[in-house]
């Protein structure tokens, strides 16, 4: 314990280096799945066949090793970021995507009868109160997909992506020696501090950014 | 006669406002059109009424009239001008809609929710808010709502925002799906006279659709009773479908209990009230004595000083002046207003201690007593006419082959 | 979707079909791995790693991995997720919740390094590391799965006179058993991720032949290990798809 305290005195700065890594990749690859998964969710939410087929492709990624994945993007995008988002885009698209879609689906009939009633335009009934009314579903997607992201983003060690995963793997091959042990603790607790940082602003965002009507 | 029709008739056709010409839906997958070849027109400031059965379409049709379903074929016409082939969104912001489940948007204030159409149509803020306020006032809302949620407000309360948002762009036509179907009856009563006392005020054109024959009769103007694939069975007055049914589906429709139900219809202030004593509560027991004295009837009604009914005293009760007039005899309270129709009523009289009910204006003053003699002349004086027109239909059917 | 309905006429055939859809691409993905791998000229390092029976033994370690832990996994984890959504202990279940939503968090291949030092390389601390990871996921399916059956139904069932113990094992549980067995699918698949990173703690599998591959350059090697890989978790995926839906019972 003591000697983890001691490590940490000494090398915060190198953690937070790789933290900041790591929160960034995340952090792209979260956004890059925002924008697709909710457009897509968008997109197919009314067409029972086309959902099916988007959120079967999505979900297989899922279920894909990420070590495979990365191994495989190897060849395609060499080392460094860029098999990392790819990899890490792929992984967090499901839960965006199926929540975007259950979200806008349960939207109860009456309100969008009467929106279009009024004269309001597709547009204008998905902007103003479909999306609206969703949207405490897609950020709870948003927020399982982070938490994913997160853990999996310490695998892009392999492909030397950035990261908290470095210290893991640096920790692993250095077994025996003394610091091996504070590598690998560093590494996953600093994880689990920006995922709960994520989370926690995540989850005040989604707060602020839903409608007093709504939240429960 | 001929010359008076003709200018009624044009007249009235200057007024349509909305006319339906051959206008018919087939749903893709299904044989039969679930709205056949319907033509009717709708005059402007009336409350037409489309009741039928589950299923005759009377929603499919009421739908199509602000195209949120397409029709198959037909002309819609609004104000004389062809709607069929606008742009359907621009046209539904024309139009009031208000539906069943009300479809308030919970994620919106009050305020936000009515401002809905306004907006879209760019008014400018002022306007709007301006335009909300008068709303709330109009539905009896508090103003202190505009900034609630609809999650925080009751049933009634949230079918009242339903009507008036619907009305925030002063619409001159509204429709109404079943409107106040989902609502207990009690509050159902209240807010269909609130509606039909708001009615008499803006005379909006509206289009109510309803299962209930009951609401169909005290809410509209002219109701279309509809049979199957919207096939018009009649469409006329409340009091003319009551006294004339066009056929047996009709006659079915309205059900047992049609005369009393035309009670509904006539008002208590059309009968004439019976000739009955009243004497005021300061002008002492002698004087009522002596009223008492000067009438077969066996009871006295006192009057306050502002002329409202106070008490019933019999003979007996002012036989000794022990008691102040005041609290003599009993409370009257079998009061029904002069606007109440002639079932209201008889049924306030049914229950009330001498089968009599006092008649008092809009303030309460005293106007007349009616008692079960009263109306029952008003009741039989509907009947000549009524057995006219069986005798009329009688001879129509025994025409066809002496049955 | 009950396993009574699956071949009954044109519907039935549609959903053999949909069935079919997976095992139909992933033999094409061998049949495309095979045709590369047999169109390359392989040198004496990929020609040692890429022979049948090096994979098989390989893939045989992966399943292994992955099969014992779930096994492990899933009987800790249904009955701590049983344990938990008592009456007595209700009050723990959101906390619960949320503490697994976080812990996805938690790096696979932390937990994995954080055994491996702690304890040993090997065979045992890695079995131990997946239980450890897919643990969460298996508990709270469990407790959603639980808490999810109408009380009115466990109320109507005590209320006939049933003891606790046999509306948990008649009522309760057979009503949450769709949601646990998507539950241990979802730990199934899991675990295959995770037994693919057990090379770096020394215990084998396929994950080896990707990382020699990775370390050694050997692109050949890679795209085949890493495809296998991926192939070998989709199937054993679709299994316990089909698994899932003959498992579950009619009338849900």
């Amino acid at each position: 314990m003591s000697s983890f305290l001691d490590y940490i005195s000494l090398s915060w700065d190198h953690v937070l280096v790789l933290a900041l890594g790591h929160a960034l990749v995340v952090a792209i690859s979260l956004a890059i799945d925002i924008v697709i998964g909710v457009s897509l969710g968008v997109l197919v939410y009314r067409r029972e066949r086309a959902a099916n087929v988007a959120l079967a492709i999505t979900s297989t990624f899922l279920t894909i090793p990420s070590f495979a994945l990365f191994g495989l993007f190897i060849p395609i995008f060499g080392l460094g970021y860029t098999p990392a988002v790819v990899a890490l885009v792929m992984y967090g698209l499901l839960p965006i995507l199926r929540n975007t879609v259950a979200g806008l689906r349960s939207v109860d009939p009456a309100v969008a009868e009467s929106a279009k009633g009024m004269g309001m335009n597709a547009r204008e009934r998905l902007l103003r109160i479909e999306l609206p009314l969703a949207w405490p579903v897609i950020i709870t997607g948003i927020r399982v997909s982070t938490m994913l992201l997160m853990g999996i983003a310490a695998i892009a060690a392999v492909v030397n992506g950035p990261g908290l995963g470095e210290d893991i793997f640096a920790g692993l091959a250095r077994v025996g020696s003394a610091t091996a042990l504070n590598l690998v603790i560093g590494g996953i607790l600093g994880i689990i501090v920006l995922a709960l940082l994520f989370d926690t602003f995540f989850n005040v965002l989604g707060r602020l950014t839903t409608s007093r009507g709504i939240r429960d | 006669m001929t010359d008076e029709a003709t200018k009624e008739n044009t007249q009235k056709t200057s007024e349509t406002m909305i006319r339906l010409e051959d206008l018919s839906k087939v749903f893709p997958g299904q044989d039969e059109p679930a709205v056949d070849d319907l033509s009717m027109d709708i005059y402007e400031g009336e409350i037409v009424v489309l009741v039928g059965p589950s299923g005759c379409g009377k929603t499919t049709t009421m739908k199509m009239i602000n195209r949120l379903i397409e029709p198959s074929s037909g002309r819609i016409f609004l104000q004389g001008e062809d709607v069929t082939k606008v742009n359907s969104d621009k046209l539904r912001r024309r139009i009031g809609y208000v539906i069943q489940q009300i479809g308030l948007f919970p994620h919106m204030t009050i305020a936000d929710n009515i401002a809905t159409v306004p907006k879209m149509l760019g008014w400018d803020k002022e306007r709007i808010s301006d335009r909300t306020d008068e709303l709330l006032e109009t539905v009896g809302i508090d103003l202190s709502y505009r900034d609630r949620y609809p999650k925080e407000l009751s049933g009634g309360q949230r079918q009242r925002i339903g009507v008036a948002r619907a009305m925030a762009a002063d619409p001159s036509v509204l429709l109404m799906d079943e409107p106040f179907g989902a609502i207990d009856p009690i509050t159902r009563d209240r807010l269909q006279d609130e509606f039909l006392r708001l009615q008499r005020e803006i005379k909006k054109t509206i289009v109510f659709v309803t299962h209930d024959i009951d609401e169909a009769i005290k809410m509209g103007d002219r109701i279309a009773i509809l049979k199957h694939q919207s096939k018009i069975a009649q469409y006329d007055t409340p009091e003319k479908i009551l006294t004339d049914p066009a056929d047996d589906f009709v006659a079915d429709f309205i059900g047992a209990g049609a005369s009393i139900k035309r009670l509904s219809l006539s008002r208590v202030e059309d009968i004439e009230p019976a000739d009955w004593p009243v004497a005021s509560l300061s002008d002492g027991y002698e004087h009522v004595q002596e009223k008492m004295r000067s009438t077969e009837k066996g009871y006295v009604l006192l009057l306050d000083d502002g002329d409202r009914p106070s008490r019933w005293v019999s003979a007996e009760d002012i036989e000794h002046d022990d008691v102040p007039l005041e609290e003599a005899g009993r409370p009257a309270v079998a009061i029904v207003e002069a606007s109440s129709s002639l079932y209201t009523t008889l049924d306030t009289m049914i229950t009330s201690y001498k089968g009599s009910a006092i008649v008092v204006d809009g303030e309460g003053h005293y106007q007349g007593v009616v008692d079960f003699d009263t109306v029952l002349e008003a009741i039989n004086a509907m009947r000549p006419e009524e057995q006219t027109r069986d005798r009329a239909k009688r001879d129509v059917q025994t025409g066809d082959g002496g049955r | 979707m009950t396993s009574q309905a699956k071949t009954s006429g044109p519907q039935g055939a549609a959903r053999l079909l949909r069935y079919l859809t997976m095992p139909i691409f992933l033999g094409l993905a061998c049949l495309a791995l095979y045709l590369y791998v047999s169109s390359q000229n392989l040198d004496s390092i990929e020609q040692r790693s890429l022979n049948p029976s090096a994979i098989i033994e390989q893939t045989g370690r992966l399943i292994e991995l992955a099969g014992i832990s779930t096994v492990i996994v899933v009987v800790l984890g249904v009955t701590t997720g049983v344990l938990l959504t008592r009456p007595y202990t209700r009050r723990v279940t959101p906390f619960v919740i949320g503490l697994a939503n976080i812990g996805q968090a938690v790096p696979s291949i932390g937990l994995l390094a954080l055994f491996a030092l702690t304890w040993d390389f090997g065979f045992w601390p890695a079995i131990v590391a997946l239980v450890a990871y897919s643990f969460l996921s298996i508990l709270r399916n469990t407790m959603v799965g639980l808490q999810q059956v109408d009380s009115s139904i466990i109320e109507a069932a005590r209320g006939m006179g049933m003891t606790k113990l046999a509306v948990l094992f008649r009522i309760e549980l057979p009503l949450a058993v769709p949601i646990i067995l998507a539950g241990i699918r979802t730990a199934l698949i899991i675990n295959v991720g995770t037994a693919t990173l057990v090379t770096f703690i020394g215990a084998g599998g396929l994950g080896e032949m990707i990382n020699n591959a990775i370390r050694l350059d050997r692109t050949v090697v890679l795209i085949t290990a890493s495809g296998l890989t991926a192939i070998l978790a989709l199937f054993i995926d679709w299994l316990a798809g089909v698994a899932e839906d003959i498992l579950r019972p009619r009338g849900l």
